[in-house]
């Protein structure tokens, strides 16, 4: 019951809010996980359900939806296979590696190449299909980064030189990577190795092409020579960290980007300078990595809003970056661990994606609320909100009570009598900045079709200067959307 | 079942607001700090009575010779009677100027027939003149206190369940004025009720005593002692 008394004041509880920690707690430890905002409410990032159940003794490390062929490649261990229309599952070859990132595209000639960043992998439709292997000894004679399309040729980078490599046009397309001027570029801004290279969205023939420490954009131009023209006057001052960060979509690339002089940070560019989207305290996480360079990130448009997901999988750590609120959120699996999604692909009209952390497949969807694994290993979403610290202007002391706020009621279908297994929210505080927690409060959800939507926790919160509320949404048959709330403080 | 003076501190903490019911324990250092402002409280409430609720009946075995007798715990007297061969005397209240400070004979032992009570630290002194004769059983019908409590004191052997409940809102203010935050105005109106209404429990007897010596009977062969003392009555 808000204002049971007179002198206490109501103030608002920002329910609906991103990660935006500081570099200690007592700055700021407000973060919210697996949820992202949508018109001004927190709606869970999805969850997942197997479509093939996977080993935990293997690992996803690709997936391609070919827009040509109207196939999901996907790359699990050393296998690659796809998906038909029909959802079976079509075995295509073995790569050398049984582990690392794969990266797939495709051309008009109906190849796809794969790069699993020591061999090429051409995969040809035909009666029959063939599966060529290149090797950098025998075939290449560099070693392949990853792949894009452009105009139709495939781009990769050597590893293991500053120079990135056009092969021929179709119909030997992904077949064929000469060595000579018309087919080899070169990052010459700054000393050091290429690393990646990305068709830039929506933005014609321009290409971004990644160093250690540098980016350089070209142009395709369809020069005689060598098609590519640098950008004379621009570049973008930061390398290419892990070339599984590089991801694109619409008008933008992004990337975890470091140079000589700066440690890694999350970056993106619309085609001219690059902007450092990471905020203070994700740089300062990011700073104490033990594997910052062991990473990988993608983007994706989910449910309307573009949103670019990195991961370090030997940290623990995953953010997603949605560019619609211009937000960060954190995202991690059901242990609290780095998100399990490796890579995500579109396709027949539903988000697929192969794991970080075991060989399955699976569907994504908004509107899963849980993470299914298969083999009744289905397990809760952590939907967390840390709100920002409650204080005062001249830091006094208060006390507060009857936090609540809005949320959708009435969508859970539970067993009110599998008490173990209510739905609810439990509610935690923090008098010390954020550092540590009180035991919690949980308030439960309505059952289906109550649909009273006001929730309140009635009671006092203490006595604090320095107060944070965190909420944890447990429930696996519905969908937790709640909007901002309030709270009484009185002093 | 024992009400221990750490539960209503504990429950103060909770109603004060300064720590949470659901969320939070009262930690070591706030059950020291609430044992002291319990026990600050105490003492205050000890030096006012008003919100001390009822009077209570003492028995005190009185020494022969003896004038003066320190009771602990007692912080009002309302009325000192004795106890002589089955018949109870009352005894004239004195003020403190009449009784300490006005001509009389010492070293007799009679009956008492008058006292006086003084507050002294952790209770009272009473005096009574003449001092007595005998090893009579004197009763005091006054007003009784803690004043000072430790964790595990049984409040439920003192005070009725009402009044510890309102010692629970009086400790929450203590609280609440000690971490300098203004207790809940719906809590301190409710303090205020409680205080209204204990101040009314147990009120003290302000009626007039009259003792006519002269009447229409032959009340001339009386004697003096024979009214004020045994107020007509005598032993067997």
């Amino acid at each position: 019951m808000i204002g049971q008394n007179s002198s206490e004041q109501t103030i608002q509880l920002p329910i609906v809010g991103s990660t935006k920690f500081g570099r200690t707690p007592k700055m700021s430890s407000e973060q919210t996980f697996n949820m992202i905002i949508s018109d001004g409410w927190l709606v869970p990032f999805g969850g997942w359900t197997p479509f093939i159940i996977g080993s935990s003794t293997s690992v996803g490390r690709g997936i391609f939806s070919s827009q040509t062929l109207n196939r999901l490649f996907a790359v699990i261990d050393n296998k690659i296979f796809y998906i038909g229309q029909g959802l079976s599952r079509e075995f295509v070859g073995l790569t050398a590696t049984n582990s690392g990132d794969v990266f797939i595209n495709e051309n008009n000639g109906g190849q796809l190449v794969f790069s699993d960043k020591k061999n090429l992998y051409v995969y040809e439709v035909g009666s029959p299909p063939s599966f060529t292997t290149l090797t950098p000894a025998n075939d290449l004679g560099f070693t392949p980064g990853n792949i894009t399309f452009q105009n139709g040729r495939f781009i990769t980078v050597d590893l293991n030189s500053n120079r990135w490599r056009l092969s021929a046009l179709p119909p030997s397309g992904g077949l064929s990577w000469p060595d000579d001027a018309q087919h080899v570029g070169a990052v010459e801004t700054k000393p050091g190795l290429a690393r990646g290279v990305i068709r830039f969205p929506g933005s014609g023939n321009k290409l971004l092409v990644f160093g250690q420490n540098v980016g350089e954009i070209w142009q395709d131009v369809g020069a005689r020579l060598f098609p590519y023209q640098r950008d004379q006057s621009t570049n973008i001052d930061y390398g290419l960290t892990n070339t599984a960060t590089l991801a694109a979509n619409e008008h933008m690339v992004c990337w975890v980007g470091s140079n000589e002089e700066s440690g890694p940070a999350i970056m993106y560019t619309l085609g001219n300078a690059a902007e450092r989207i990471s905020t203070d305290g994700i740089d300062e996480k990011i700073s104490e990595l033990t594997h910052p360079t062991e990473c990988f990130g993608f983007m994706m448009r989910l449910v309307g809003h573009l949103c670019y997901l990195v991961s370090w999988p030997k940290d623990n750590l995953s953010y997603l970056y949605d560019f619609n609120t211009k937000s960060f959120f954190t995202m991690c699996d059901e242990n609290m661990d780095v998100f399990t999604v490796k890579q995500v692909a579109f396709f027949n009209n539903q988000y697929w994606f192969v794991s970080a952390k075991d060989g399955g497949l699976y569907k994504l969807d908004v509107n899963y609320p849980f993470y299914d694994y298969g083999n009744g290993n289905k397990y809760e979403i952590p939907l967390i909100r840390v709100l920002p610290a409650i204080t005062m202007p001249d830091q006094s002391p208060f006390i507060s009570r009857n936090p609540s706020f809005i949320i959708e009621q009435g969508n859970f279908d539970y067993n009110v009598g599998d008490t173990d297994n209510i739905p609810r929210v439990d509610l935690t505080i923090s008098v010390d900045g954020g550092v540590n927690y009180s035991n919690a409060w949980a308030e439960e959800m309505q059952p289906i079709g109550r649909r009273q939507s006001l929730f309140a926790w009635n009671d006092d919160l203490g006595y604090a200067n320095d107060l944070t509320l965190q909420f944890r949404f447990h429930g696996l048959n519905g969908k937790f959307v709640p909007s901002n709330g309030t709270i009484g403080v009185s002093q | 079942m024992a009400y221990t003076a750490v539960e209503l501190i504990s429950r103060s903490f909770y109603l004060s607001g300064v720590v949470s019911r659901q969320l939070q324990t009262v930690s070591g250092p706030q059950l020291k700090n609430g044992l002291d402002l319990l026990n600050s409280l105490l003492s205050f409430q000890s030096m006012s009575t008003q919100f001390i609720p009822y009077y209570q009946l003492a028995s005190l075995p009185l020494e022969a010779g003896e004038e003066e007798y320190f009771i602990p715990g007692l912080f009002d007297v309302e009325s000192f009677t004795y106890d002589m061969d089955g018949v109870r005397f009352s005894s004239l209240k004195l003020k403190r100027f009449q009784y300490f400070a006005t001509p009389r004979p010492l070293g007799i032992s009679a009956l008492p027939g008058t006292w006086n009570w003084q507050r002294t630290k952790g209770g009272t002194n009473l005096s009574i003149y003449f001092k007595p004769q005998s090893s009579w059983l004197a009763h005091i019908m006054g007003k009784f206190a803690l004043t000072n409590v430790s964790n595990d004191t049984d409040l439920d052997e003192v005070y009725d369940d009402f009044y510890i409940e309102y010692l629970r809102y009086a400790l929450a203010r203590y609280i609440c004025q000690d971490y300098r935050i203004s207790m809940p105005t719906d809590k301190a109106a409710m303090l205020s009720n409680m205080e209204d209404q204990l101040s009314s429990v147990s009120v003290p007897d302000f009626r007039i005593r009259k003792r006519p010596l002269i009447g229409r009977r032959n009340c001339a062969q009386r004697k003096w002692a024979y009214y004020n003392i045994g107020e007509g009555w005598v032993p067997v």
